[in-house]
């Protein structure tokens, strides 16, 4: 079967109404185990992609498997931990294509997509006006 | 078959997206069974201790802002 060369994903309303642009991926940790879906918000400002820390034991990460960091953000610095092993994903929906992932776990529940992991495996289009993500393979 | 493949990448990103408005849970874990929201709770580990979730439900975190990241 002939795959399409993109894949086109309509903003949807996040908590507080507004329109963005989230996307399901499906991850499985450095230990295998369960497949965990999670929806994150591509975000082409994120260096890697974040996910809230309680993601962490889910994909079965142990403490040593996590480095503490300090970073920023916007209502000032907080601790995080990067993941020192990665976890493996695929864009649900789109299995035919795995990358791995390094999160950076953090205390809040904002999960994103950087572009270290799913913008090295896809290329990226935003559409504010038409309010629609387009995943460009290769 | 492009177009076959462009709608069930469509169904798959739509199908565990709840339906319902978000925003009572903000700051809250849901649980999300056919696009309801079957309860909630402070942690994911506490929501998933709760009697009336089940393994095959998808789990949501609903934040409270947008925030942005970066390593300092």
């Amino acid at each position: 079967m002939a795959s399409s060369p993109s894949e086109i994903v309509p903003y949807r309303a996040g908590p507080d109404g507004q329109m963005r642009p989230y996307l399901w991926l499906v991850l499985t940790g450095p230990r295998g185990g369960e497949r965990v879906l999670v929806s994150g918000l591509v975000d082409t400002g994120a260096d890697r992609s974040v996910l809230p820390i309680d993601y962490a034991q889910k994909l079965g990460y142990e403490v040593d498997d996590l480095a503490p960091v300090e970073i920023g953000q916007v209502e000032g610095s907080a601790s995080a931990w990067v993941a020192q092993k990665p976890c493996h994903a695929f864009v649900d929906g789109i299995p035919d294509i795995r990358f791995e992932i390094e999160p950076l776990f953090v205390a809040g529940l904002n999960a994103l997509w950087g572009r270290a992991d799913l913008m090295m495996n896809f290329t990226i289009g935003v559409s504010e006006k038409d309010r629609e993500l387009t995943l460009h393979r290769g | 078959m492009a177009v076959q493949d462009q709608d069930n990448f469509r169904k798959a990103q739509a199908a565990h997206w709840p339906k319902e408005d978000l925003s009572r849970y903000m700051g809250r874990w849901i649980a999300v069974r056919d696009g309801k929201v079957i309860t909630s709770d402070l942690s994911l580990s506490a929501l998933q201790s709760q009697s009336e979730v089940k393994p095959s439900d998808v789990f949501m975190p609903v934040p409270r802002t947008r925030a942005g990241f970066f390593i300092a």
